[in-house]
């Protein structure tokens, strides 16, 4: 008897046995996994209690204008808008004027169910139509920061002259307004000197200005990511190492 | 066969951890973007020069310019040429112009459009009472204005190499 049984152990059939349980045990534990959710129904109501919508919303000057707020139904479906930077900027017909700082107080909402860490990207540039001027100097566009020192944490690894790159130093509650990281908006005057200056054979000058016709551009994106297990979720989510304590985020 | 039996044990393994690695990176993150701009707009438009008016009256130009009302902020120099047995000499009642030590005089302060510096007077000195034939000259005024330049300040100057 136990020599059949150490030469039924021994065999493929047997070895090719074991293997087909074990993969009917792997699916059939899937299988039940996915039935594990309401198993009792009220002909009455259905009541969900299980919330993970995750929302963000840009602020410019108080008003709401851009936000990707994730729907409550868990179908996958999202309430998005993407709006318009520095749009009341000037009045109409209003002219750019150099070195004036524009009110431009920028801000991030949780507009969703669940607390987030968030950070901000900003970008400025010059730009013609829609080719970027890369020879323009971007730090002539100053979007003024604020609360930088301890609110608003400065990646100066990340920034550039063209970009900025800001993290939120705590978690942003739900229906929580973050304090502004920016403020006011100019163009620097030195783009004035910026010129060349022609003059014809009549004694008429021709003074031409390099900034002339170009167009600065600003963007801001907000990025948001749950709070439970941060660390690990901002690493994979935004590629950068931090490090939490109590609430409290610092980059390492 | 026992490399047979091997394989299919590790393969058995294997399917079992990787039930789990789907549930390890699903985060909820979202985001949101925003973009604007605007158009800069500077001078890019043909000025009309300033002009220069002089009157003559026992042997003194007097000279001032006018910025031209269509034109732009200037900064302005004057200098006169004559022969030099009859030399130039310049009066200036106020201090409105300084001498450069290129020889130009200088208007000490930018120029608006439509305005007009106060008088330079140049006289010319040696003159004989009785002109003879030949003895005509001519003594020749010229100015030159350039666009006025803004520093970090706002300050208002000159560029004149």
């Amino acid at each position: 008897m136990k020599e059949k049984l150490s030469k039924l152990s021994r065999s493929t059939a047997f070895t090719v046995l074991l293997f087909a349980l074990a993969a009917c045990l792997l699916l059939g534990g899937t299988v039940g996994s996915t039935r594990a959710a309401l198993t009792y129904y009220s002909e009455t109501y259905t009541s969900r209690v299980q919330m993970h919508d995750i929302g963000v919303s840009l602020l410019e000057n108080g008003s709401r204008i851009s936000w990707r707020d994730y729907g409550s139904r868990a179908d996958g479906t999202w309430s998005e808008n993407t709006g318009v930077l520095l749009g009341n900027m000037l009045g109409e017909s209003e002219k750019l004027q150099l070195g004036h700082g524009y009110t431009e107080e920028l801000a991030v909402r949780n507009s969703g169910t669940i607390d987030q860490y968030v950070r901000v990207i900003i970008y400025k540039y010059w730009a013609d139509g829609d080719e970027k001027l890369r020879d323009m100097d971007p730090e002539l566009i100053d979007l003024h920061l604020v609360n930088t020192g301890d609110e608003w944490i400065v990646d100066r690894e990340a920034s550039t002259p063209e970009r900025t790159v800001l993290y939120y130093h705590t978690i942003l509650r739900s229906g929580e307004t973050s304090v502004p990281f920016s403020d006011t908006l100019s163009i620097d005057k030195s783009i004035e000197r910026k010129s060349e200056t022609v003059t014809a054979k009549d004694g008429s000058t021709t003074t031409v200005y390099e900034y002339d016709g170009c167009e600065f551009q600003v963007e801001v994106e907000v990025d948001a990511v749950q709070i439970h297990n941060a660390e690990d979720a901002i690493w994979s989510a935004w590629g950068r190492q931090v490090t939490i304590n109590g609430d409290r985020l610092s980059l390492n | 066969m026992k490399k047979m039996n091997l394989l299919l044990a590790a393969l058995a393994v294997c399917l079992v951890l990787t039930a789990a690695i789907g549930s390890a990176w699903a985060y909820f993150t979202t985001y949101a973007v925003a973009k604007g701009g605007h158009v800069v707009e500077l001078s890019d438009h043909r000025t009309p020069p300033p002009n220069i008016e002089e009157r003559f009256a026992a042997w003194v130009k007097y000279v001032r310019i006018t910025n031209n009302e269509d034109g732009e902020t200037v900064f302005v120099r004057v200098r006169a040429f004559g022969p030099e047995k009859y030399p130039l000499t310049y009066l200036d009642e106020n201090n409105n112009w300084t001498l450069g030590s290129d020889g130009w005089y200088y208007y000490n302060d930018p120029l608006p459009p439509g305005q007009r510096t106060p008088e330079l007077q140049i006289k010319i000195n040696d003159v004989p009472e009785k002109a003879e034939y030949g003895d005509d000259f001519n003594v020749t005024v010229v100015y030159e204005s350039i666009a006025a330049q803004t520093t970090e300040n706002g300050d208002l100057y000159a560029d004149w190499r």
